[in-house]
């Protein structure tokens, strides 16, 4: 305890807990891409990608500080265009990944990008106790409603129905609902539903989810212009399909922005029973802030808190260690 | 007669006029006729009419330079004996002198014959002389061997092993051969003629009398037979020949040579094969032909290579009637229409032209046709003939021709006309001096086919002699008439130029059956000019009428044209106006309303009665719709769309798409989000394309920039719903 208070002491001037001045370094959109983005064109992955990037860009993270985590699926090709850390994990292990970085160390900042499959599927194990231990990160799940990468295969979101390679003739079980999934999940914090072709509304959305404390669950409904063509491309066309969830403590979008919704409901995140209800809704696509419960407990903390450290110290003490290899311009 | 000094202009002599006698030919039409009198007036001098014949001291102007000697300024050499001779019996002399010369091939192919024999001779003595034979030359060594050794050995050495199919064949050819060559002894010549023909020509006199094959009738089937017959034995002799020489070579081979000799036939000919082709040749009265005229034609088929010779006697040329003067006259053409000949037609007024001839026709490998014109019995009676016989030729009568099929194929240019008087031109003319007064001038006079018909006396009673004025802007040079058409004649009176026994001109005028036959003549030979490639008035003619027609259509098109173009320019001088207009009004507006009054999607009501339920929303989906309309139809700002295409950059979702597309339009912004950087870096289709692609669709197309774009119709109406 001494020694925490030593640091405090020591540390406490310093905003961004780096003691070594350096350079101030405005950050740049280019900084945080990568290569060309080799999805098909007209996949929703292009639009959630530019907007990553942009919301990095706004909240000034340091790409060394920055890591996308993913799994398996055309979705986790994602920290391969990104400019910052990644990891390209096994098929459905992004989140024990991701929790496994977050919890060694707290200082970064994780985007988790999964797939229907990668999430829903194999990884749906994990995906239950990833929610539950709440680590601060943004999982994107970028459900498509399809196995893209491998050539169209039924998912578990796939409508009811849907004609495939593993289904010739048509899925026969109803699809998940990764909303009312995720909502009845213990502990969850933060559920907000998104689509990647609204980009205002998709930036405003990720923007808050880098800024919920815990773990920020978006499904992003995301178009596959190769495999399920017909799932969204009239939904994307018609802003008619939408539904904006809409509250001031919800996704905030300017006025002008959510007058060009035609049906817009006033929705408080705080309520969970209502959240469950509009998670169910299915003639149109809902799109705003679910559920949002910035006091559930987070796992990263308590793990800091075994060790006798809060988050804030022990990123402080993480810097201070990699003060030295910090390169200054003097 | 020499045009003499005191030549006068043509004068009206009134002793000298007649009335005319008119003789048609009773297949002329009636009604032609009398129209063609009303055409002509008739002078009754002393109130009678006359029926004296014109005076025979009047001759057609070709005749009267030729009785005369040649113009003053023209000098001839004088006529050799062996021109002036124009009967028949010349044409067949001419014709041995030529065979005579081609049977020097047949000398060749004869001691080619002899050859192959000797050969084919000796090798029959080694191989059927057998041990024997071989050993006779071994006689000396009679008593020191014994002939069973030397059999065994003689055997390997003097005598050939023939194998038996080819002794078969050496024996069937020595045959042949042998046949072939007491055939081609003294020239494998055979000229078929009737009895008749041999008789009143005394053809014996002019051919060597074993060549001549008289037959009392059936001329040509009689001919084709013997020429088929020669032909296959020809065949026959080449294929020995060609077998017997590789024996004697000892280069034959049962392999290749046995199935080649077995189907040999004439296709195996070749070029100089057929010049030692046994010759058979058919003369013949040319009108006796035409009697039989599919087996005359049969002669010259295709795979014919028979020869004939057909005389045309020079008085039958008057005497002809209307209905078989064309055949008569157009035989050669018949022929050439075949295709496969050579055809030669002319006269002795050019001697050379026709011992040419029959040289070429006798190296000709096929049929061959030579049609000429003589005079009819001795060669004293033809000496006075020559003037008719080059006017015949010269006036178009009976034009020469040559025709050279090459291939199976029919080339104009292989028509030649060359031996005729200006073969360019419809007529042949002459220049002549005229005096008049004190001065003499040129003048060119056309040799026409009447002028031909009438150097024959008898001919001549059917002319009209006119009278110096009388009408004389009706009258019309025969040359010139025959080239106007009907209705351009109409009411003409064509005449031919006569000059009196005082060498004063005079203008005659035709009978209508003359006229026709001039017209039939003169057509005729435009129609040999045009096959000839010389004659191009049809072909000029269909050029001119499709430039016309060209011209016509590229005119309309023209003022289509430029009634489209001006209808554009308006139409563009309007939308320039208006979008100036436009762009003037928008200085007048805030920017910060702008993006309302351009967005189409009217502002939904929020803040009152807003749905909590699912079920309130659904209740309420239609207030709100309605409300949104009502909205609608009264906006904050009516403003029209944007002139130019834009992006709504926030509503991008960087999906890239349009970026790929259109890459001279759309650029990313800092925030990677789409902008417009150039309007005009593409169509204004693209963009609209562009928009309906945008997943997002912040794309606004605008108003097209360029209003010379095609379909720009259709693409602003698909750009409505996104401006």
């Amino acid at each position: 305890m001494e020694r925490v208070k030593n640091h405090k002491i020591m540390f406490e001037s310093n905003q961004d807990f780096c003691t070594v001045p350096t350079v101030d370094v405005q950050y740049g959109l280019d900084d945080y891409g990568k290569g060309v983005a080799r999805w098909c064109p007209g996949c929703g992955g292009h639009s959630i990608l530019a907007t990553v990037q942009r919301v990095c860009k706004d909240l000034q993270y340091p790409p060394e500080k920055t890591v996308a985590v993913s799994g398996i699926g055309c979705s986790s090709r994602f920290p391969h265009y990104m400019g910052t850390y990644g990891f390209h994990g096994l098929h459905g292990r992004a989140l024990p990944v991701a929790s496994g970085i977050k919890f060694r160390r707290p200082d970064l900042n994780i985007f988790v990008v999964t797939g229907d499959g990668d999430c829903c599927s194999i990884g749906a194990g994990h995906w239950v106790h990833a929610l539950r231990y709440n680590m601060k990160m943004v999982v994107l799940l970028f459900d498509n409603g399809i196995y893209g990468l491998t050539k169209k295969q039924t998912s578990p979101t796939s409508p009811l129905g849907t004609h495939s390679n593993t289904h010739p003739t048509g899925s026969v079980l109803p699809p998940i609902n990764p909303l009312q999934t995720t909502l009845g999940f213990t502990n969850v914090s933060f559920l907000a539903q998104t689509t990647d072709w609204n980009a205002g509304h998709l930036y405003a959305t990720i923007k808050k989810a880098a800024e919920h404390p815990g773990l920020a669950f978006v499904r992003i409904v995301q178009r596959c212009p190769v495999f399920m063509k017909e799932l969204y491309g009239d939904v994307a066309s018609d802003p008619d399909n939408l539904l904006l969830l809409q509250h001031e403590e919800g996704i905030q979008l300017k006025p002008k922005k959510v007058r060009a919704f035609a049906h817009v409901l006033e929705h408080d995140p705080a309520d969970m029973s209502k959240a469950r209800e509009y998670a169910d809704i299915s003639d149109k696509i809902p799109i705003g802030l679910f559920y949002q419960n910035k006091s559930c407990p987070r796992y990263d903390e308590y793990g800091a808190h075994n060790l006798g450290m809060s988050i804030a110290d022990k990123k402080q003490g993480i810097e201070t260690l990699l003060d030295n290899y910090t390169i200054s311009k003097s | 007669m020499k045009a003499s000094n005191d030549t006068n202009k043509e004068v009206y002599r009134p002793e000298d006029s007649f009335v005319p006698i008119l003789k048609g030919a009773a297949t002329i039409d009636q009604k032609k006729q009398e129209a063609y009198d009303r055409n002509l007036r008739v002078f009754f001098l002393d109130g009678k009419k006359h029926d004296k014949p014109v005076s025979t001291d009047i001759y057609p102007l070709w005749q009267a330079r030729s009785l005369a000697g040649r113009g003053e300024e023209e000098k001839t050499e004088p006529a050799s004996e062996e021109q002036l001779d124009l009967s028949g019996r010349k044409a067949l002399q001419i014709l041995s002198q030529q065979l005579a010369v081609y049977l020097e091939a047949h000398t060749l192919f004869l001691n080619r014959l002899k050859k192959a024999i000797t050969g084919l001779e000796g090798l029959i003595r080694l191989e059927g002389g057998g041990a024997d034979a071989g050993i006779d030359h071994l006689d000396f060594a009679a008593d020191l061997i014994s002939f069973d050794k030397i059999r065994s050995i003689a055997i390997d050495t003097v005598s050939s092993h023939l194998p038996a199919s080819r002794v078969k064949r050496l024996k069937w050819a020595l045959k042949i051969l042998s046949d072939a060559k007491q055939r081609y002894t003294g020239g494998n010549i055979a000229l078929f003629c009737t009895e008749r023909f041999a008789k009143t020509l005394d053809l014996a006199q002019v051919i060597e009398a074993n060549w001549i094959k008289k037959v009392p009738d059936q001329l040509c089937q009689q001919a084709q037979r013997q020429s088929a017959n020669a032909v296959k034995s020809f065949v026959q002799t080449m294929s020995a020949l060609k077998m017997g020489e590789l024996m004697v070579e000892q280069t034959y081979e049962e392999d290749v040579h046995d199935a080649y000799f077995d189907t040999y036939d004439r296709k195996r000919l070749s070029e100089e094969d057929l010049r030692f082709l046994p010759v058979t040749i058919v003369v013949e009265e040319s009108k006796n032909l035409l009697q039989h005229s599919s087996s005359f034609l049969r002669l010259l088929s295709n795979n014919s290579f028979i020869k004939v010779l057909a005389l045309n006697w020079l008085d039958d040329l008057y005497l002809l009637a209307d209905q078989e003067e064309a055949d008569y006259l157009e035989l050669a053409s018949l022929v050439i229409f075949r295709r496969n000949s050579f055809v030669y037609q002319g006269g002795f007024e050019q001697p050379d032209h026709f011992s040419v001839a029959i040289q070429k026709g006798l190296d000709f490998p096929g049929a061959v046709f030579w049609n000429v014109l003589a005079v009819e019995g001795t060669k004293e009676e033809s000496l006075s003939r020559l003037p008719e016989i080059q006017a015949a030729i010269a006036s178009r009568y009976f034009p020469e021709l040559e025709y050279y099929a090459r291939g199976n194929h029919f080339d104009f240019h292989q028509l030649k006309l060359d031996g005729n008087p200006s073969p360019g031109e419809p007529l042949a003319s002459i220049e002549q001096f005229i005096r008049e007064g004190d001065k003499s001038t040129g003048r060119i006079f056309s040799l026409n086919p009447a002028a031909f018909l009438a150097m024959r006396a008898e001919a001549r009673e059917q002319l009209m002699l006119l009278p110096s004025d009388y009408e004389t802007e009706r009258l019309l040079p025969l040359a010139e008439y025959l080239g106007l058409s009907s209705e351009e004649t109409s009411g003409r009176i064509p005449f031919i130029w006569m000059v009196d026994k005082e060498n004063v001109l005079q203008r005659a005028a035709i009978p209508l059956h003359w006229l026709q036959k001039c017209r039939s003549r003169f057509e005729y030979w435009r129609f040999l000019q045009s096959i000839a490639g010389m004659n191009q008035a049809h072909r000029q003619a269909t050029l001119a009428e499709a430039r016309i027609k060209w011209e016509e259509e590229k005119n309309i098109a023209l003022e289509s044209q430029k009634t489209l173009l001006k209808e554009q320019f308006e139409k563009e001088k309007s939308s320039i106006l208006q979008e100036g207009i436009t762009k003037m009004l928008y200085g007048f507006v805030y920017e910060d309303k702008l993006e309302e009054v351009l967005r189409e999607v009217p502002p939904a009501q929020v803040s009152q009665a807003v749905p909590t339920t699912p079920e309130e929303l659904g209740n309420q989906q239609q207030p709100v719709k309605a409300q949104t309309k009502t909205e609608a139809a009264e906006p904050e700002l009516a403003a029209p769309a944007s002139p130019e295409a834009w992006v709504e950059s926030d509503e991008c979702t960087s999906c890239k798409d349009c970026i790929v597309a259109l890459p001279g339009v759309f650029k990313y912004n800092e925030d990677k989000q789409a902008y417009v950087h150039d309007p005009r870096g593409g169509s204004f289709a693209e963009i609209v394309k562009a928009a309906e692609k945008c997943p997002s669709r912040c794309i606004h197309p605008g108003a097209p920039l360029n209003k010379k774009e095609p379909a720009l119709d259709k693409w602003i109406k698909r750009a409505e719903k996104f401006n």
